[in-house]
This record gives structure tokens, C-alpha cells and sequence, in this order.
């Protein structure tokens, strides 16, 4: 009795030395002839103990239709390659597989967080379930503030007690939660746990109580952040400078213009030249939807810590500065790709978002 | 706001290249502007005022700002100084009640009725419509000054008004139609509440045709008084809007003196007598600044003249405090500067943000934190197994949360969802990935249509929990269609094998993973399995379902798996080190075996793993038959062992052996029985 594997190994050895038909010829006589070592294997049977014989049989009938077929596959190999190529039809379609598609808005979100990655961005996050502390007052919003009129909030029903809880002694009323209105708490999680400096983006969901055209109850922001000793205006134009040229192209060129937001001051509003006119329309007078012919698009908001943030987590203000931004994926995703409608990107059509590809 | 030109021109001097470089100017400088039309014949331009510059919610407010903005000279509105009676005593405040002055004036002798036509034009381009003279003279001191006042019939006033915290059970029927009832609110009251102060009128005492004598109120109320019942209320109004921006406690007897020379001027009537109640304005308190504090923040070194020139523009007194420093006192209508800092944004404002250089911040690349890199790999893992990737809503509604046999009290409600449709917060990533798989079908998207998420789930609990999840939905068509190859729908062990490669892409060190029968709410009970990894729970997969097929109308079976990757994450990061290749042929043994119908193939491997057979490298299924030919309630299954040696070659005797070791097994621990 000889091991089947060795067999094998010898018969694919002779085949991948074969040479031409005749050689082919020879192997078939050898292994599958009237005399051949696979019959020479089925006559030894009885050698085998009664209850392996039917494994073993089995087991044969594999190796002799394997050394069937790939005879066969050689034989056919070799009746000239000029021949096969033409029975070919190479414009047959591809047997694909399936491929997989990554989501614009999570693909511009990592391109986001790389960018300012290389810039030595360290990515953090925060809970999208947030106290009012530090969605608000934290961040210079105290309560009865107009400002707070700025976020539709949407507040978490007292749902944290439960009988359980009720029952035991040590229920404590928990504070309101509500969905964090922007990623800007991430700040005052960070700062609570580390000194500066710090340099940190924050990506991540937000909710405020909209929805239309251009508003959707729920998208996604990016938050930065830079603290440390001598950080100023300066450095948020290079930065954001840095950002936009590597995200929309070097062409570009930012505007900065005084705003409100009660967490920075000075606060600012930042603007990229229309990256559809590239600015042209408002020169030439011609439409362009994307700006509304203004040449400016609005992409994020920024400024510089306001010193009762750095309060909150009691950063001695006069000892640092810091610079933080925010800015909605979203709207990048829309113009980046030219999307008209945001509620395409929670549709989730799949002929949509394959348009993104698998890489992003 | 809307901001008519030719109004404006009334307290700023601006030639025609003022006008034609305003809207840009302004936007340079902070404010907005959102349009622009043509009202009445005149330019109006449609601006957006951030809430904490309360100061520019008038005409003069903006006449003011483009003055400071574009060094245009500044005509402020002329006050006639009238000599009148005082009275005493008819207006009451509260203290700490939240209004800090109150100024009141009676006319008598009014006719009420339509305005002349130049106030009605004014009116409109600002946005306001006319009701009657002395209502629209409110409105056009509110339009023009940014000062809310409100007029009262007189005769219905009574004696005496007290302005105070309603009390309890206290209801008004305000000039909107509605009756509202009140909570400590500010009211004012003659007997009972005729005004919500600084928000709305009641109706009973308002000015109508009918009025002949008129009380008008010009008060400073406090913001956040204002706001809290408006937010109770869910109340908004002009004058509202501008009490909690803070008005210019300084305004106060401007507006009030202009307003009754216009109420006296459009309906005939007499001032009668003033009543001054209430405190005067503080004085803003000064903030010291230095060229250092500017240079801090700015990057830039503004030139102390600039400076001074800026600050003094935008209305401050500043003193100089020795070379390069400063006391500025700020004017009574900008509340919001209460630091350095805020001066530092109005001299960087007036400077231009824009011209502030650039700095290049120095490339260094950021560490990447296991658990983001973790994420990553998961995500890549999940593309490169051909699933697309969704981006679900955080909310679910109660049909669906109970399609998976979830009650709503056990998920996280809003306080104030935006519909029904939206009521919760997802407990599961499934409901949203089944209803996007549903919308796909029905739109055909495709015939093989498979979807994951990543994303946060919301939990009940003290505190409320969050967990991170990778939910994965197939159905349809294993694999794109092919003349070459037969359609076969998509089963259960796809997705496992889907869910598999994910785990071991995850890159943690988990312990075996294991999937066990189970029961599991919108899963089929005949092809469920809980997942676990060593005794850890991380999720579930199954065929979804009729139920919560029908939930989300999916006309085709699906299969649908939900891993806590908060769990997985929970892993330390799986250590890779090199295992040499195996130079030694391997040996393959088979066992075609008969099983009862409760035996599962995990079983089958199992039993064969722990025979604690040598060199034993892999176990395998090759084959699984039911039907006929077999003993009642069994099956056959084929399980290969193959062996391999990383030392030498193993012989036949050797494999023969240890197939026979794991036959015996079997046979003892769960009856098998070789076919």
C-alpha cells in the first residue's frame, strides 16, 4: 500500500517535466494504465482492513479523476496556443465580485481628520448624549443666553430612572441629558483631562431640531482645537489656509470675517473662494448656484478660545491661548461633490454612494 | 433685520460710493447682509445680526455701526426737550423683579385711526405692518431705535400699574388671541396682568378706535427674564427679540420723548403727565488694554493710534494709561464688551480680519490612538468584504423598535422629537439598516444589496449608555450575476463568513469565537446565533424575521448581524508574530459520519479538538447530507482532520490512528456513527 499523497506528488512532479504529447502519453500509461500504480492500488485492497476499505476506495476514485482532469487540462494546453486564443472571447464580462462602498460624508470626514492628522491633530471624541454643562454653560452659554437660540436642541426625556433605580436608596436625579448641538464639548472633555498643549480634532454626529433642503436633524462636524503658549490668528489662517488648499486645491484662497460665537473671541467666519466659479461669477455676472454668484462659500466657523472656556476647566486663561473651529462634513461632502440635496446622504440608495467608491 | 437705505441716510451721510461698497464693508466687518430689495422704491437691504450685538437691531443701531465702520459722520436722531408735569406714584415696580426702569406717559385726548402715509411707507420697508397710529408709532421707534414700548388704554388702566412676578393661577389674554397662563412672569398689572412685560400686550387694554386716552410704557426689562417666559411660553415677538439681546439702558428717554412726540404729532392728542420709575443705567465699567493683549491674540502689532482710533469708532472712551495701554469704558449699548478680549475682536474687526498674515503651522504627524486605528481597520475590513456603507438617522419610532421586540420604555425617548416617525433614540443600529435594505429593493437598487453602519446605539440607564456597534444587513443574490456561475441567494453562512473576517480584521486578540443557537427579537428562532468570543457577548445574526420583515415591508429574506464593537474594541491589540511556514507535507483524514438531528457541526469540531489528537492543524466540514438512506432523526456529516507536523513528516499509521482516537470520540461523547 503507498501513500496516495505521494502519488500525487510524483504525478504532478512528471507532469510539470513533461515536455510534449508523447511525454503526456507516457504519464497517462503510468499512472492510469491497464498496469498503471493507481490499478496497482485498487487490486492491493484487500490489504486494507475491512472497515478502512470504503475510506479508501473513496479516497482512489479522487486521485484517479484528479489525474483525469488534469491531464486533460495539459493535453488541451498544448494543442497550440495560437488556436485557443482565438475560441477566447475576452469581452465577455468580467465574473466580478462584490465590492464594497464607502459613505461621502464618512470619507470626507477622514480626509478632514487626515489633514489636520499631519498637522499633528490627534483625534478625539465625546459622547453624542451630552449634559447641559458641557454643550453649553461650559462653553460661555449660559442659560436664558439668546445664543442658545442658534441651537434647536433636542432633550432626552427622564428616562434614567428606572423601578430599579427608584427603589434603591442611592437614586440620585440625573442631570437633563440632551444631543449634543455640536461637537464643540469635545473641547471641554479633552482640556478636563489634559494640559496644554493640546491639539486635538474632533470628529463625530450632532443634532438640532430641523430638517429640510439644507438642514437635517442629525450630520456630522469637525471640531479643532490648539492650545498652547503664543498660538494666535495668525496661526488659525495658516492652518485653515493649509486645510483648504489641501482639501479643495491650491487655487483656492480664504476669506476671514468677524462673527459670533460665544465659546471664541474674536470669533470669525470663514469662507473659501467659490470652488465651483472659482470667485468668477461675482466679476463676470454670471449664475453660479454653488455661491449664488457671490464667489464666497461659507465653510466653517472659528476663533480664538474665549478665556471663560478656559475657566470651565480651570486653565489659568492669561497662560495660554488657544484657537479652535468647527465645520459641518456635510456641506463640505455637498460641495466637494456637488450634491444638491442632504437628505441624499442618509437615504443611503446604494447606486449613490457606490458613486463614491470603495477607497473614498 | 431689514435695513432701509434711504431711513438710514437719515443719520449717517453716505455719497453714492458709500452705498455702492456698503454690503461689503459690512460683511467685512461682522454684519451679514442675506440679500437686498427693493421695497417702496427704496434699497433695503436684508441683514443678519448675531445674537450678541443687540445693538444693531434698529436703524439708528446701524447708522451707528456703518458710521464706525466706514468713517462717515454721524447725525444722531434730535430729542426735543419737552417740560412737562410729573407725576408720582402711578407706576409701582417690584425690586429684583426684573425691570430696572419704567418710563410712563399719559396723552389724552387721542384719535385713534389709520397713519399718514409716510409712516405706513417707512413701516413697510422695515418689515412691520400698520394697525392704527399709536400702535405704528411704537413699531417705527422700535424699527428706528431698537427701543420696544407699548401703549395702553388708559381708561382701562385704572389708578396705578404694578410691574411684578405674576402669582399663581394668573392667566392674560394677550393682543395674539391667545390666553396664556402664567408661572413667575414678569406682568404688568392694574388689578390683574395687562401685559407680559417686554414680550406681548394683553388684549383687553390695547389701543382701538375706540381709545381716547393713552398710557405708553418705555421700560428696560432684564434679558433673561424676558427669555425664560418666552421659552415657556414658546413665545417670539419683535420686542421680545430685542430684550433678550439687552437694549441700551442709555436709549430709554430718547425713544420715550421721540415716541410721544410722534403719538401727539399722528393722533392729536396731549401729553398729560410723566412718570419716571426705577433706577437709572450703571455706567459701563472700564477694561484695561494693552498692545500686548491685541498682540496676543491677534499675532499682529496694531498700531497704538489704530487702536485708540478703532476703540473710539466703535463708540468707547478710551484713556490712555501710559504708552501702550488704556482705560476704555465701553458705551451703554454694547453690553457684550466686558473684556480685553472683546476688545480685541472690535479692533481686530476694524483692522480687518482679513488682512491678518498667515502662518504655516509646522507639519508633524499626529499619534493615531489604538482605538481610532481600531475603528479604521473595521470599516476597511467591512468595505473590502463588498458591503456598502450607510449612514443611519440616531432615531427610531416604536413600530420599529417593537418589529424587533424591543418595548419603547426600554429605549431612550425625546423630550421634544421632531415626529413621531423620530420618537426614540436607537437602541439598535438593525431598524435603520433594514429600512434603507427595504427602500433599496423597492427602488431596486440591485439584486445583491449589502449594508453596514458603524455607530453609536443609546441605552436606558443611570447614566445613559452609549455603545458603539457595526450592524451588517444582506439579501438578494450571493454575488453579482454571471452567465457563468447559477444565481444562489444569499444565507446565513455568508453573513457569517462576513462577520468573521470583520472579527479577525478587528485586529484584537479575542478568544475563540463562538456561535451559539439563540433567541433574539426580529431574528428568526431557526437560523439565530448569539456571538461570543471566550464568555464575552458581542452580538447576534440571523435571518430577519416575518415579523420584522413585515415591519419594514421587505418583500425578500435578509440576514442581519450587530456586533458591539465597543466589547470587541475592550480586547488589548492582537500581538502579530511571524509562525514559520510548514515544511512538512500535511496528511488529510475523513470521517463520513451519522449524527442525531440535535448534534450540531460545532459539536462535531469540538469533540475533535478536544480528542487531543497530535499535530492535528484543522478540522473541517466536507460534507452534509439529510434525507433518505439514513436512520430516523439523524444526518451525515463529513468532518476532515488534517495533521501536520512543523518537525517532520507524520506517517499514514500516525493520521490512521488519530482519525480512529477522534472516531472514538465521537461515538462516546455524542453517539456518532461512522456512514
Amino acid at each position: 500500500m503507498t501513500d496516495l499523497d505521494s502519488i500525487q506528488g510524483d504525478f504532478e512532479r512528471a507532469l510539470a517535466g513533461a515536455a510534449d504529447e508523447r511525454a503526456l502519453e507516457e504519464i497517462r500509461i503510468r499512472f492510469l494504465g491497464r498496469n498503471g500504480l493507481i490499478a496497482a492500488e485498487f487490486s492491493r485492497m484487500s490489504e486494507v482492513p475491512p472497515e478502512g476499505r470504503r475510506a479508501r476506495g473513496a479516497d482512489l476514485n479522487k486521485l484517479k479523476g484528479f489525474i483525469e482532469s488534469k491531464l486533460k487540462e495539459a493535453q488541451s494546453g498544448r494543442s497550440g496556443p495560437a488556436a485557443r486564443s482565438a475560441a477566447f472571447d475576452v469581452t465577455l464580462p468580467a465574473r466580478s465580485v462584490s465590492r464594497g462602498a464607502a459613505h461621502p460624508v464618512l470619507t470626507t470626514l477622514n480626509d478632514i481628520c487626515d489633514i489636520f492628522g499631519r498637522a499633528g491633530f490627534e483625534i478625539a471624541g465625546g459622547p453624542e448624549a451630552e449634559t447641559d454643562w458641557y454643550n453649553f454653560g461650559a462653553l460661555n452659554v449660559p442659560a436664558d443666553h439668546p445664543a442658545r437660540d442658534m441651537h434647536d436642541t433636542f432633550y432626552i426625556a427622564d428616562c434614567g430612572l428606572r423601578i430599579a433605580d427608584l427603589n434603591s436608596r442611592s437614586a440620585i436625579r440625573n442631570p437633563q441629558y440632551l444631543l449634543r448641538t455640536h461637537t464643540s464639548p469635545v473641547q471641554i472633555h479633552v482640556m478636563e483631562k489634559r494640559r496644554p498643549p493640546v491639539r486635538v480634532i474632533a470628529p463625530g454626529r450632532v443634532y438640532r431640531r430641523d430638517d429640510d433642503v439644507s438642514h437635517a436633524p442629525m450630520f456630522h462636524q469637525v471640531e479643532g482645537l490648539w492650545v498652547d503658549r503664543g498660538v494666535t490668528m495668525r496661526d488659525l489662517r495658516g492652518l485653515l489656509e493649509y486645510f483648504a488648499k489641501t482639501l479643495f486645491g491650491s487655487s483656492v484662497h480664504l476669506r476671514l470675517r468677524p462673527s459670533f460665537f460665544p465659546f471664541t473671541e474674536p470669533s470669525l467666519e470663514v469662507d473659501v473662494s467659490c470652488v465651483i466659479c472659482g470667485g468668477e461669477s461675482r466679476q463676470r455676472a454670471s449664475a453660479c448656484r454653488t455661491c449664488k454668484s457671490t464667489g464666497w462659500l461659507e465653510i466653517l466657523g472659528a476663533g480664538m478660545v474665549h478665556p471663560n472656556v478656559f475657566k470651565s476647566v480651570k486653565i489659568d486663561p492669561s497662560s495660554v491661548t488657544g484657537l479652535a473651529f468647527g465645520m459641518g462634513v456635510e456641506r463640505i461632502a455637498m460641495l466637494r461633490y456637488a450634491i444638491s440635496d442632504i437628505r441624499l446622504f442618509y437615504e443611503n440608495d446604494v447606486r449613490f454612494v457606490a458613486q463614491f467608491g470603495a477607497l473614498g | 433685520m431689514k435695513l432701509p437705505i434711504g431711513w438710514v441716510s437719515e443719520f449717517v451721510r453716505l455719497t453714492a460710493a458709500d452705498r455702492a461698497r456698503l454690503a461689503r464693508r459690512l460683511t467685512e466687518t461682522g454684519v451679514e447682509i442675506a440679500g437686498e430689495e427693493e421695497i417702496e422704491g427704496d434699497r433695503v437691504l436684508e441683514v443678519e445680526i448675531t445674537p450678541n450685538r443687540g445693538d444693531l437691531l434698529s436703524v439708528w443701531g446701524m447708522a451707528r455701526e456703518i458710521s464706525a465702520v466706514m468713517g462717515v459722520r454721524l447725525c444722531p436722531p434730535a430729542v426735543r426737550r419737552m417740560t412737562v408735569p410729573k407725576k408720582r406714584g402711578f407706576i409701582q415696580i417690584d425690586r429684583g423683579s426684573g425691570c430696572r426702569r419704567y418710563l410712563g406717559a399719559r396723552i389724552d385726548g387721542a384719535r385713534i385711526g389709520p397713519s399718514p402715509e409716510w409712516a405706513v411707507r417707512k413701516l413697510r420697508q422695515a418689515g412691520y405692518a400698520s394697525f392704527n397710529n399709536a400702535v405704528d408709532v411704537t413699531n417705527l421707534i422700535l424699527a428706528e431705535l431698537g427701543q420696544p414700548l407699548h401703549v395702553f388704554d388708559a381708561d382701562k388702566l385704572g389708578e396705578s400699574i404694578h410691574v411684578r412676578r405674576s402669582r399663581p393661577g394668573e392667566k392674560i389674554a394677550a393682543l395674539d388671541g391667545n390666553t396664556y397662563s402664567l408661572a413667575d412672569d414678569l406682568v404688568i398689572t392694574a388689578g390683574r396682568p395687562v401685559a407680559l412685560a417686554g414680550v406681548i400686550g394683553g388684549l383687553e387694554t390695547s389701543v382701538s378706535e375706540t381709545t381716547r386716552n393713552i398710557f405708553l410704557e418705555c421700560a428696560w426689562f432684564e434679558p433673561s427674564t424676558v427669555r425664560r417666559t418666552c421659552r415657556r411660553l414658546g413665545l417670539a415677538t419683535e420686542s421680545s427679540f430685542r430684550f433678550e439681546r439687552s437694549v441700551d439702558p442709555a436709549g430709554l428717554e430718547r425713544a420715550f420723548h421721540r415716541a410721544i412726540e410722534l403719538i401727539e404729532e399722528l393722533t392729536g392728542g396731549n401729553l398729560e403727565w410723566v412718570e419716571a420709575e426705577g433706577r437709572a443705567p450703571d455706567s459701563p465699567s472700564a477694561i484695561r488694554l494693552s498692545v500686548e493683549d491685541i498682540d496676543r491674540l491677534m499675532g499682529v502689532s496694531v498700531p497704538p493710534a489704530s487702536v485708540r482710533k478703532f476703540l473710539a469708532a466703535t463708540g468707547c472712551r478710551v484713556a490712555s494709561s501710559g504708552a501702550g495701554r488704556w482705560r476704555v469704558v465701553p458705551p451703554s449699548f454694547r453690553p457684550d464688551l466686558r473684556g480685553p478680549h472683546d476688545l480685541v475682536e472690535e479692533v481686530s474687526r476694524l483692522y480687518g480680519m482679513d488682512r491678518i498674515p498667515s502662518r504655516i503651522p509646522a507639519m508633524r504627524p499626529a499619534e493615531r490612538s489604538d482605538h481610532v486605528t481600531a475603528l479604521d481597520r473595521v470599516r476597511r475590513s467591512a468595505l473590502s468584504q463588498g458591503l456598502t456603507e450607510t449612514v443611519q438617522l440616531s432615531f427610531v419610532d416604536e413600530k420599529s423598535l417593537r418589529g424587533f421586540g424591543i418595548s419603547p420604555a426600554d429605549a431612550v425617548a425625546l423630550q421634544n422629537p421632531l415626529s413621531l416617525a423620530a420618537s426614540h433614540l436607537r437602541p439598535t443600529l438593525l431598524p435603520g439598516l433594514l429600512a434603507t435594505l427595504s427602500l433599496n429593493i423597492r427602488r431596486e437598487a440591485g439584486v445583491s444589496i449589502r449594508l453596514f453602519e458603524t455607530g453609536a446605539v443609546f441605552l436606558p440607564g443611570a447614566p445613559l449608555k452609549e455603545e458603539l456597534r457595526l450592524g451588517v444587513v444582506i439579501s438578494g443574490e450571493a454575488a453579482p450575476p454571471h452567465f457563468s456561475r447559477p444565481a444562489r441567494p444569499v444565507d446565513f453562512l455568508d453573513l457569517k463568513a462576513i462577520i468573521m473576517a470583520i472579527l479577525a480584521d478587528a485586529g484584537r486578540a479575542l478568544p475563540e469565537t463562538v456561535f451559539l443557537p439563540a433567541a433574539v427579537g426580529g431574528l428568526d428562532p431557526s437560523a439565530c446565533a448569539a456571538i461570543r468570543v471566550g464568555d464575552v457577548s458581542i452580538g447576534c445574526m440571523g435571518l430577519v424575521s416575518e415579523e420584522a420583515r413585515k415591519t419594514f415591508d421587505l418583500s425578500q429574506p435578509a440576514f442581519a448581524a450587530e456586533i458591539s464593537l465597543s466589547r470587541v474594541l475592550s480586547f488589548e491589540r492582537a500581538a502579530v508574530a511571524y509562525a514559520a511556514i510548514p515544511r512538512f507535507p500535511s496528511i488529510r483524514r475523513d470521517l463520513s459520519l451519522v449524527v442525531g438531528q440535535a448534534v450540531t457541526a460545532g459539536d462535531v469540531c469540538r469533540e475533535v479538538r478536544a480528542a487531543g489528537l497530535s499535530d492535528l492543524v484543522h478540522v473541517d466540514v466536507f460534507d452534509l447530507y439529510r434525507g433518505d438512506n439514513l436512520p430516523a432523526g439523524a444526518y451525515a456529516l463529513g468532518v476532515s482532520l488534517r495533521f501536520q507536523s512543523p518537525v517532520r513528516s507524520l506517517s499514514d499509521e500516525e493520521a490512521n490512528r488519530s482519525r480512529d482516537a477522534a472516531l472514538a470520540r465521537l461515538e462516546r461523547q455524542i453517539g456518532a456513527r461512522l456512514r
